[in-house]
């Protein structure tokens, strides 16, 4: 009778050494993300799930969701991202881009030659911690730092002031909060960036048509060929640094779009 | 006796496997997510980086342009 006690004894206390083995061995996956912090830990503690994404409409959305969440098991951004990386700015990432900078009201840029001259000042980068939550509510709310320019169009759109309120969920570490956060981070500032690269982009083509009307007036006029190759060497310049642009915009858009929606 | 003592062995073995694969499997689940985070963000990150020193340099075209054609 005693044999089989002690059996039994040792049998329950090796399944509870066991359940608690595993879930120690969980634990430690949160602590190796503790031994990490960065400045930013405040900001990861406190969101929730990482969400269903799924559940838009959209399937772009939700693919482009889905890796931010990180659902592509092969640690690279998506095939159709990488496709479209290579090219040019198709008319379909443009009208994105143009429909995300118009729902956040970011589109706020409108050179002319007096106020580009103090283009800094009109660009403000004093950042701002906001609540952002997404479009359909599916996924947890980030905390982001975004510019004082972008703020308001984000408050417009039902984020708030502050860092998110804080969510106790512990399915994942500190470590996969914080880089979300320092993911939708990044995304914001290529966000930020595509629209005022892009707004430089329309001026800068505005300017070349100009330019290009005035040179062919003074090739008429008889100017010397001297000023003129040097004023077409300028336009040359600027003609390839357009063109560039154009292309790294058309990239960081398709890298990005509809992330943040 | 036997028997039970056998069937009880069973069962602690499959108790022990079903703990620790469910562990390792939620942990293996986070690292491949961070890790595409990881991926993707820096993918991100360096193509604005590359955007901003673009626009650096068709900036600077322009004031030279602006030099050039003094009148609009």
């Amino acid at each position: 009778m005693k044999r089989k006690m002690t059996i039994y004894s040792s049998l329950f206390l090796l399944a509870v050494a066991c359940v608690l083995s595993a879930s120690t061995f969980q634990e430690k996956g949160n602590k190796n993300g503790k031994g990490q912090k960065g400045k930013n830990d405040k900001d990861q503690s406190k969101h929730g799930n990482p969400g269903k994404d799924k559940a838009q409409g959209n399937d772009h959305a939700a693919k482009n969701a889905e890796n931010a969440r990180g659902k592509n098991s092969q640690g690279k951004p998506d095939k159709e991202d990488k496709v479209k990386m290579n090219g040019k700015p198709s008319q379909e990432v443009r009208k994105n881009d143009r429909r995300y900078a118009s729902e956040y009201g970011m589109l706020g840029y409108n050179w002319s030659r007096e106020n580009f001259k103090d283009r800094k000042s009109f660009r403000k980068q004093d950042k701002v911690t906001i609540c952002h939550k997404f479009v359909n509510g599916s996924e947890s709310p980030v905390s982001i730092r975004v510019s004082a320019n972008a703020a308001k169009a984000h408050l417009n759109h039902g984020d708030v002031m502050g860092d998110c309120p804080a969510l106790n969920d512990s399915r994942y570490s500190d470590r996969y909060w914080r880089n979300r956060s320092d993911y939708y981070n990044n995304v914001q500032y290529n966000q930020e960036q595509v629209l005022y690269s892009s707004s430089i982009l329309d001026y800068a083509l505005q300017r070349l048509a100009g330019s290009r009307s005035q040179l062919a007036i003074m090739q008429s006029n008889n100017t010397p060929l001297a000023d003129i190759q040097r004023k077409q060497q300028v336009v040359n310049g600027l003609e390839e640094n357009v063109s560039v642009l154009e292309q790294l915009i058309g990239l960081a858009t398709n890298v990005v779009v509809n992330k943040l929606m | 006796m036997k028997k039970n003592k056998l069937l009880v062995l069973a069962l602690a073995g499959m108790c022990v496997t079903f703990s620790a694969c469910t562990g390792q499997k939620t942990n293996n689940k986070e690292e491949i997510e961070i890790k595409t985070m990881d991926s993707t963000s820096n993918v991100v990150k360096e193509s604005a980086d590359k955007l901003e020193e673009q626009t650096k340099k068709v900036e600077a075209s322009l004031e030279k342009l602006d030099n050039e054609f003094q009148t609009p």
